[in-house]
């Protein structure tokens, strides 16, 4: 059971490495509105890859707070994989009473049979999650937010194209989970979300090894980002531990920047979390 | 002793079993309800640190089973504590040249030994105990590699997903649930090479989902969740039934075994 709060007297979200050492890159916390967010520069050799200190939420921020941000980031994976498996958006149903359009998605002609029965799982299981989440919200469950699925300017057009973006959804989601879920009062719904980080986490694995196996040319997402390639196959430091972030720097991502929105969410998450 | 807490009760979709203590007689029985396994907590006894002790028992099998097959020999000394348990059956892996296993096998091999140093940093301190790798099927072979492997990585994250809520300080559940984070990355891996290569699985218990053409994901069909098991319901894998055998026939060191 998890009954320790955070606290800003224990601001580092990961544990002590013997392995690493850090140090805070401070020019750009003065760019983050709120200071929420310090991407770390790494100390140690250029072949460790950074990771980003964590620091405590906002005070006040509740479990729905939390649980609707991870909504949000599942309404876009459930989107995309959607519009990839079918040509369609989610069921209207499960968007919430006024939910945002979404734009740019598009049926992928999947060449490789495998990577259409992965993208059918991954539709499913983010499918699945959205439910999960909306039921576990409620009435506060934030509704779809507006979603430009061509943010990256790619993701339909081919297998390569859909593993590049399902590999970068699915690593944001998982740090998302990661950064997030220790901030989590009530049991059930750490448990909800450690499990859910868990199948992220599965997802990351599977689609990483895709990028790999067909060669697939990756970008970072951001400075901590450690694309798939032929020698990192996981997305796991030195000291073999999954990546978190904090939720501005998951907004960095998917807003396409440091702003209020922009990039997948053109009109911002829905929520409490969203700048 | 088993208590119903409705610990999950706002989220409507699942019960959780609490033990009163930690020998879990009984519990193998109770996993599955309604589909869905019954998560049942180590108890109010176990320390942080007999958590980490039970995970590290798991790392040093999957640490040494990975170091054999790659390299067919054992990991450091160093790493195994005052009084290591024998391993026997180790061996090296023959590995094909064409399909991505080797370098799989390679960063497997890396990131549970740091794992193991990881937990040993974090307090961990019980020995490596004696194991035996060839306990389900021999070392050699490249499908039987990936069979193992893959039931090793499912176990690990169902073990690190129903102890991270029980962590009793911010910096244990954050270390624990970074491990879950790196083995369900694994097991996302391992899993794909198993469909590839058709190597299929018996499942290991009730609720596990071996990998298939339609179940590239270890996750339910309801909530596309992975699997959460006790203590006793992993051990239950581990040691092929109640009692310390399979892969560890002299059972776990620590506290909860």
């Amino acid at each position: 059971m998890k009954t320790t709060p955070p606290t800003p007297a224990d601001p580092t979200l990961l544990p002590e490495s013997p392995r690493r050492h850090f140090a805070r890159n401070l020019g750009l916390a003065a760019a983050v509105a709120g200071g929420t967010a310090l991407l770390q520069a790494c100390g140690g050799s250029s072949s460790t890859p950074p990771l980003p200190v964590v620091t405590p939420p906002a005070p006040g921020l509740t479990d729905p707070d939390y649980l609707n941000f991870f909504l949000n980031l599942a309404y876009l994976q459930a989107e995309v994989y959607a519009y990839a498996t079918t040509g369609k958006g989610i069921a209207a149903s499960l968007q919430g009473a006024n939910p945002g359009a979404s734009n740019g998605g598009a049926q992928v002609a999947f060449t490789d049979p495998a990577v259409a029965a992965i993208a059918a799982e991954l539709a499913a299981d983010e499918l699945a999650h959205v439910t999960l989440l909306r039921t576990a919200l409620g009435g506060a469950a934030a509704d779809k937010p507006a979603l430009n699925l061509d943010a990256l300017a790619l993701g339909f057009a081919s297998d390569a194209e859909f593993l590049t973006l399902a590999r970068a959804l699915e690593e944001v989601g998982l740090s998302a989970y990661l950064g997030s879920a220790t901030y989590l009062a009530s049991g059930s719904a750490v448990a909800t979300s450690i499990q859910l980080l868990g199948a992220e986490a599965e997802h990351a694995g599977n689609t990483r090894l895709a990028v790999v196996e067909k060669a697939i040319a990756v970008t970072a997402l951001d400075a901590a980002d450690v694309p798939p390639s032929t020698t990192t196959y996981f997305s796991a430091g030195a000291t073999g531990l999954g990546l978190p972030r904090t939720t501005r720097q998951v907004l960095n991502i998917v807003y396409g920047g440091t702003g209020a929105l922009g990039a997948f969410f053109p009109a911002g998450m829905n929520g409490t979390i969203v700048s | 002793m088993l208590l119903r807490d409705n610990l999950a009760a706002d989220l409507g979709r699942r019960r959780f079993l609490k033990t009163a203590g930690i020998s879990g007689v009984g519990l193998v029985g109770l996993m599955m309800a309604e589909g869905q396994l019954v998560t049942a907590a180590a108890g109010p006894t176990a320390s942080d640190i007999d958590m980490f002790n039970f995970a590290l028992n798991l790392e040093y099998l999957k640490a040494q089973f990975y170091s054999f097959a790659t390299t067919g020999k054992p990991i450091a000394t160093a790493l195994q504590g005052a009084k290591p348990g024998a391993t026997t059956g180790g061996a090296a892996v023959t590995f094909d040249n064409t399909s991505k296993t080797s370098t799989l096998a390679a960063e497997l091999a890396a990131d549970d030994l740091a794992h193991v140093q990881v937990l040993q940093a974090a307090g961990a301190n019980v020995d490596m105990p004696a194991l035996a790798l060839n306990a389900s099927v021999a070392m050699g072979a490249q499908t039987d590699f990936l069979q193992v492997a893959r039931a090793f990585e499912d176990v690990a994250v169902s073990a690190y997903a129903s102890m991270v809520p029980l962590m009793q300080t911010k910096d244990d559940f954050n270390l624990v649930a970074q491990l879950l984070a790196t083995e369900a990355q694994h097991a996302g891996a391992v899993r794909k090479l198993c469909v590839e290569q058709s190597v299929t699985s018996a499942p290991l218990d009730a609720a596990d989902i071996p990998p298939d053409a339609t179940h590239y994901f270890s996750l339910d069909v309801t909530h596309a969740e992975v699997a959460a098991r006790t203590t006793a319901q992993v051990l239950a894998i581990v040691y092929g039934g109640t009692a310390p055998g399979l892969f560890f026939p002299l059972g776990f060191n620590g506290n909860i075994k």
